[in-house]
């Protein structure tokens, strides 16, 4: 799945560990789903949807 | 490190203590004990701590987050097909007696192919998703 997150951050000025830290995950976990290693839950989906206030498809793209 | 593993390792270190005490206590004690019965409890007695510190890994994989968790489970999935495999082969081999081994050797090696699979695959996850 393509993911928008690193973007979204960088947009909203957040390092990994700001954002890790608002979502209650570690920052490897932020880093695995930025460069698309690993696709999050549907919960931890709404809670960056949620976080960066925009749709969860428009956050991650099916390939 | 995070916090939820730093907090396993700590409520583990007592556990571990224990754990190590009476095994020596058990191997020291047990020759001189005659009663079956005291003999039995004081050999099982380390299986308490060892279930202690269990209990402490299943908090910890509720604390951990979705990732954690996931390289958590794989490890321990991978750890337990690699013990059940070396002791089906073990058992193989001495169905067909093409080794010897005493009952002890015959758990002890699938549990340390549990115990290496379980590290190995481990870190491997951490590995694969470092940040």
């Amino acid at each position: 799945m393509k993911s928008r997150v690193r973007q979204l951050r960088e947009q909203f000025g957040w390092s990994q560990a700001e954002l890790a830290e608002r979502l209650d995950v570690s920052r490897q976990t932020v880093n695995a789903i930025e460069t698309e290693k690993y696709d999050p839950s549907i919960k931890l989906a709404f809670k960056l949807a949620r976080l960066f206030e925009a749709p969860i498809e428009t956050i991650f793209l099916e390939e | 490190m995070r916090a939820p593993l730093k907090r396993y390792y700590l409520r583990s270190l007592l556990p571990m203590l224990a754990y190590t005490g009476l095994i020596v206590l058990a191997l020291r004690m047990n020759e001189s004990l005659q009663h079956a019965g005291l003999k039995i409890t004081l050999a099982l007695l380390p299986l308490l701590p060892l279930a202690w510190i269990f209990y402490y890994y299943f908090r910890y994989l509720a604390e951990c987050d979705e990732l954690e968790r996931k390289i958590e489970m794989d490890a321990i999935a991978i750890s337990a097909m690699s013990g059940v495999l070396c002791g089906m082969a073990l058992l193989f081999l001495v169905d067909h007696a093409l080794i010897v081994l005493s009952a002890r050797t015959l758990i002890a090696i699938p549990l340390l192919a549990l115990s290496a699979g379980y590290i190995i695959t481990r870190y491997i996850g951490i590995w694969r998703f470092r940040a």
